[in-house]
């Protein structure tokens, strides 16, 4: 807690203003990089510094559920919730210094535009396949090259069209309308690189969806009616279902006892 | 080996719960799927199917010039897929059922070796409503048993079908242990460590914990919130040199917490590799 340095008034969704005198105690946020030696238990903080927009509006740095790290360079998004409704996401490069973690450059896709942003982003990937680094961010299903403005692929479920007409909630009690045709839940490299695999809710039902190193979709598996991904269909967006090396791992809750379910990836005989 | 891990002070939250319904477009008939009804005509002649197959639907009532073209078309689309193709036919109103091999070969170019590799339906209700009660030559993908692909000749088309290629075998199941369940959310994140053990973040503690996958035991390793309050850090590393704003984060520190707000949060976990660090 901090004592407020500069009067701001702040208007809520009901258009009920709170102001904030200098000196009144004000809750800021601030963010480290932890690095945790497991061997020797050592723990050194890093600050992350803010990033000044030169557009005169408020990013913010959005590392925590994905990001490149390589070289002492670290590559993550920036989303811009200081506009309005936010509505942009793009890539940013921080390094290390003397003061911490410093934002220095933006980097493509420097400015994607999706109207999800706001209500529905909480995570973004960045995935080595194909001797390429790969960005996308959950709830659109454009894959990009970091590097790139332009999108190189998409998911596209089972290819079911037309898609449905999404429904996007505005307010909490919106969300039981809510219909969205793509959301990545996890993503990786399988089979020694050969293919990317995405789990995926489209449309409302789990899927696994398959692509190839050309980034054709090339397989796509089912999984409504499986026990364990079938209590997936009615709920939100989950991060513990996780794809790597070769296996799938979720956690289910039943009786009050949590299971992890390790599911073998393999080609067809 | 060593971990980097994201954190902030004080306080970030987010609410982005959905509510979603299964959805799959036009694939469902009263309780039942194309792919069953499909299955079930082809079963009853006596033929097997495969999972994944093509269906071209037929018309016998239109005009053999303009329809016949169009389902030459699909066929040719189709017929290297090396999947099993199914005709469906609306026979109402046209002619014999034991005159269409006949109408095969003259107006749709299909050899006898042709004729003999397809499975022929001949089934008003089920033309009818796979093509949405229209009368069409449909082209359709049946993928894993789910419509994937649904054409109607004159419209835009792929050319391009996925093919069952990966197998997901059934998966083998661990209880964790050792671990209070009231504090573990399913949706807490996991990350991969080694072949034996996960990494768990947990929500409610922020705590790092590993998983043995093999017997699931549950190992807690960190846990920052416990070791650092968050005017700690803020006096360490944001203010190192300004005591007076110091002392205000930590004469203030007991009121936030009372509010039962999280003070220090562990957002993410990355895991670099030995010789990055």
């Amino acid at each position: 807690m901090e004592a407020n340095d500069e009067e701001f008034t702040f208007t809520n969704e009901e258009n009920v203003k709170t102001t904030f005198e200098i000196g009144e105690p004000v809750l800021n946020v601030y963010s480290f990089m932890v690095k945790f030696d497991i061997t020797t238990r050592q723990l050194e903080f890093v600050k992350v510094n803010e990033y000044n927009s030169l557009e005169g509006e408020d990013k913010y740095i959005m590392y925590p559920n994905g990001f490149l790290y390589k070289d002492s360079t670290l590559i993550t998004a920036l989303v811009g919730w200081g506009e309005i409704d936010a509505k942009t996401i793009g890539l940013i490069e921080l390094k290390f210094s003397d003061s911490g973690l410093t934002p220095k450059t933006r980097i493509a896709p420097t400015t994607i535009n999706s109207s999800k942003v706001n209500y529905y982003f909480q995570k973004s990937f960045f995935v080595n396949f194909a001797e390429q680094e790969y960005f996308m961010f959950n709830c659109e299903p454009q894959l990009y090259l970091v590097g790139r403005e332009s999108p190189q692929s998409e998911f596209i479920g089972d290819g079911n069209m037309p898609y449905q007409k999404e429904v996007l909630a505005a307010f909490p009690e919106d969300q039981v309308v809510e219909k969205h045709n793509f959301k990545i839940h996890s993503v990786s490299p399988i089979l020694n690189g050969q293919y990317l695999m995405a789990y995926i809710n489209y449309k409302g039902s789990p899927i696994l969806e398959i692509k190839n190193r050309m980034l054709k979709t090339v397989d796509v598996i089912y999984l409504d009616e499986d026990a364990n991904f079938k209590k997936y269909n009615d709920l939100e967006f989950r991060d513990d279902v996780l794809i790597s090396n070769d296996k799938i791992y979720l956690k289910v809750k039943r009786n009050n006892e949590i299971t992890l379910y390790t599911y073998t990836i393999s080609l067809m005989k | 080996m060593t971990l980097i891990v994201g954190i902030s002070l004080l306080i970030t939250f987010s609410v982005k719960a959905q509510t979603l319904k299964p959805n799959f477009q036009s694939d469902h008939s009263y309780g039942t799927t194309y792919d069953s009804l499909i299955r079930d005509e082809i079963n009853k002649s006596g033929q097997s199917l495969n999972e994944s197959y093509f269906v071209i639907t037929y018309i016998q009532i239109g005009a053999v010039t303009s329809w016949a073209p169009q389902f030459i078309n699909a066929y040719k689309k189709v017929k290297d897929q090396n999947l099993d193709i199914v005709v469906v036919f609306h026979s109402n109103g046209g002619f014999r059922d034991q005159d269409v091999e006949l109408f095969m070969k003259r107006f749709l170019a299909l050899s006898q070796a042709e004729i003999d590799k397809l499975k022929i339906v001949f089934n008003d209700s089920l033309y009818t409503t796979i093509t949405g009660n229209r009368h069409l030559v449909r082209l359709q993908y049946y993928f894993r048993k789910k419509l994937y692909f649904d054409e109607e000749l004159k419209w835009n088309a792929t050319e391009y079908f996925p093919k069952p290629i990966i197998d997901l075998s059934n998966p083998k199941s661990t209880i964790l242990t050792e671990i209070d369940t009231l504090l573990i959310k399913e949706r807490d994140p996991l990350v991969y460590k080694n072949a034996s053990e996960l990494w768990l973040l947990t929500d409610a503690k922020s705590e790092l914990n590993t998983i043995n996958t093999r017997n699931g035991q549950v190992t807690p390793i960190l846990n920052l919130p416990s070791l650092y309050k968050a005017s700690d850090l803020y006096c360490q590393f944001v203010v190192p040199n300004d005591t007076g704003k110091c002392n205000y984060a930590k004469s203030h520190e007991s009121y936030v917490n009372s509010t039962s707000r999280k003070t220090v949060m562990v957002d993410g976990l990355h895991q670099l590799k030995e010789d990055s660090v």
